[in-house]
């Protein structure tokens, strides 16, 4: 951007500035005495672009208005060559304020007034920044040095970060950083509900064991009344099958006894009609044979000869029926054996129950049991002696059921217990990975910081380099050759290269006015290097008081060297009190302090 | 994200600077940790740049220019 005129009315002291044809290369020289309005022609370039100036920030505009007036207004002429152009365009600038702080601008090109790039305060600024790259900050931090800033650059300044190529890299640390103490807030907040859950758990008291214990217990319970529910089941059992045959195996002896006496008596009887038809037929004329034969004929005279068979007859049916009834001794027999069982059973069961009967000794026991075993005992007199047994089951097997519920209570208050302790782990656990992660997270964090820092190192070293190579051109032409190198570090505090005593000494050392040629060199620095790296074209640079602390000698050493700093920088406007003489500028513009209207 | 100590936006210029200078960077910086007698987690040096690549994406997606 190279300034072409200035066309200013009411702006700061002059009632009406206008300056025109102004050189595009070359230094324009402005003198006058203090108060003469000198600067207000740099604040009036400022305001023109920016709408504040160096000294009169946004809130307070009314002081950029003259005084007296009611408005005021300022057009700016400037060419600027595009990215894309062949050759410069000429802009212009019109910016407008009045005392009730309506503030207006437009930003246009010089033969195309009527269509407008940007109209309105806000979209001419982003316009401007569009077209030239360069915010106020960088233009006053670069390209407007006045007076009392040509010091130490500030290292924090957002426009040196941005020409250091690390204001974006610091932002983002910044950024990292943030996110690393948001984390470590949320980290500290879990760790609190972990510890508030920890007291909770804590406060249960629960030990680990006392579940398995009890879950042991009651199965053990529940194991001896599933046993006890089986004896006594058996028991009743063996006891109904004990009822059932008893009477059954009483009714078979019965019958056997029967069939027993019925089998001898037919033994008898067909062994006597059998002898006696052997000797009636078998044994005729022997003393035996007459004997029976004399006594039949003396009882049963009728009973003759001819009816000796029937003696045969009646021994042979009498033999069977001794067969049937000794057949039937055997059958009965086996039934008896077969309900005898019962008793055996039931006695077994007793026996294995091995429990005491409080109303029998151990004899009267055994008695018993060998009495059952045999099923001698009958049903009624059974029941009464097993009552006692019955009642003591029934007994345990109430008094189990009652610690089975008793236990159950307890084993299912203890499950609560476990399971609420489980699901405050499990919250725990699921909060200690939340703050593991974010940890792992903040870890990685601190090495993206870590090698953020250092590419801000690095690149801060490296603009270091640029602006000490720039410097070194210039300082020891502001210094007489005696200041050549500087040291600058990531800081920007500067150390200079004494030729004289061969070390590097800091500023505090030397006088305020080399200290102010040495900044001097260092501001340039600063303004080659932001053109080169972001105007990327031509750029106007305003020197407010530039030598105030030069001597007439270096300050024309160093006016001549001005124009020939970079080819970027072509425009320099200068502004001091007095020139020394002789000096040929492009222009000079000379300021008188009652002159309010000023053309040149 | 918030804009913190930075009320202005960026510019292109340094945004394209600084997104081409720190993979640059990094690139050098692990070769340098690697060959060192530190020990080096290569896994997490590589996460802590894509974390931080992807935050200089997001300041070019959000505009700040």
């Amino acid at each position: 951007m190279i300034i072409q005129s200035i066309s200013a009315r009411n702006v700061l002291k002059y009632k009406s500035l206008e300056l025109n044809d102004l050189p595009e290369q070359g230094i324009i020289a402005i003198s006058g005495f203090n108060e003469s309005g000198k600067s207000t022609i740099g604040e009036s370039i400022c305001f023109a672009l920016f709408g504040r100036t160096f000294s009169i920030d946004e809130d307070e505009l009314d002081k950029i208005l003259r005084w007296g007036a009611s408005d005021c207004s300022v057009t700016i002429r400037f060419s600027h060559q595009s990215a894309d152009a062949s050759e410069p365009e000429l802009y212009a600038i019109t910016r407008m304020l009045d005392c009730d702080g309506n503030h207006s601008a437009k930003l246009y090109k010089v033969y195309n007034e009527e269509n407008a790039i940007a109209r309105c305060v806000e979209r001419v600024e982003e316009a401007l920044y569009k077209l030239t790259s360069v915010e106020f900050d960088e233009f006053i931090e670069s390209f407007y040095l006045a007076q009392r800033e040509i010091t130490t650059p500030y290292p924090h300044s957002y426009a040196l970060k941005t020409m250091a190529g690390i204001a974006t890299m610091e932002y983002c640390e910044q950024n990292i950083q943030e996110d690393i103490e948001q984390d470590i807030v949320v980290s500290e907040e879990l760790i609190n509900r972990i510890n508030l859950l920890e007291e909770e758990i804590e406060a249960i008291q629960l030990d680990e064991q006392h579940l398995d214990k009890l879950t042991a217990q009651h199965d053990q319970l529940l194991a001896d009344k599933k046993q006890i529910d089986e004896n006594l089941s058996e028991l009743n059992s063996s006891i109904e099958q004990y009822n059932t045959d008893q009477p059954q195996k009483v009714a078979y002896q019965y019958k056997k006894g029967r069939a027993g006496f019925w089998r001898f008596i037919s033994l008898i009887l067909a062994a006597g009609f059998l002898g006696l038809w052997v000797i009636l037929v078998k044994m005729p004329g022997s003393d035996l044979f007459n004997k029976v034969n004399e006594l039949l004929q003396t009882n049963v005279p009728q009973f003759t000869a001819e009816q000796y068979p029937f003696l045969l007859y009646a021994g042979s049916g009498f033999a069977l029926l001794f067969i049937i009834f000794w057949a039937m001794i055997v059958s009965h027999k086996g039934n008896i054996g077969r309900l005898d069982e019962a008793g055996k059973t039931l006695a077994e069961k007793l026996r294995a129950l091995d429990s005491e009967c409080a109303a029998e000794s151990d004899e009267n026991k055994d008695m018993l049991l060998r009495r059952i075993e045999k099923s001698s005992l009958d049903t009624k007199a059974l029941s009464e002696a097993l009552q006692a047994d019955l009642d003591y089951l029934t007994q345990e097997q109430e008094k189990l059921a009652e610690q089975i519920s008793e236990l159950s209570s307890e084993l299912a208050i203890e499950r609560d217990r476990v399971e609420k302790v489980r699901d405050l782990l499990e919250k725990v656990d699921i909060l200690q990975a939340q703050v593991d992660d974010k940890a792992e997270r903040n870890r990685i964090r601190e090495l993206a910081s870590e090698l953020l820092m250092g590419a801000t190192h690095h690149l801060s070293k490296r603009f270091n380099h640029v602006i000490r190579d720039h410097v070194s051109k210039t300082l020891p032409l502001f210094t007489d050759n005696r200041y050549e190198h500087l040291q600058i570090d990531e800081d920007l505090t500067v150390r200079v290269f004494s030729n004289e005593k061969h070390d590097f000494m800091e500023l505090d050392e030397i006088s305020s006015g080399t200290q102010r040629q040495i900044m001097l060199a260092v501001r340039l620095a600063l303004s080659q290097e932001m053109v080169s790296r972001k105007v990327h074209n031509q750029q106007f640079l305003i020197l407010d008081e530039p030598f105030a602390f030069f001597d007439e000698e270096r300050t024309e050493r160093s006016l001549a060297v001005l124009p020939e700093l970079s080819d970027n920088l072509p425009q320099i406007w200068i502004i001091a009190q007095t020139f020394p003489e002789g000096m040929n500028f492009k222009r000079t513009i000379y300021c008188e302090r009652e002159q309010v209207e000023k053309t040149a | 994200m918030s804009a913190g100590e930075h009320p202005k936006p960026l510019n292109i210029t340094e945004r394209r600077t600084t997104i081409e200078e720190y993979p640059r960077f990094c690139e050098e910086e692990k070769e340098r940790r690697m060959n060192s007698d530190d020990e080096f987690e290569e896994q997490a040096f590589d996460a802590a740049v894509e974390l931080t690549l992807r935050k200089l994406e997001k300041l070019e997606e959000e505009g700040w220019v």
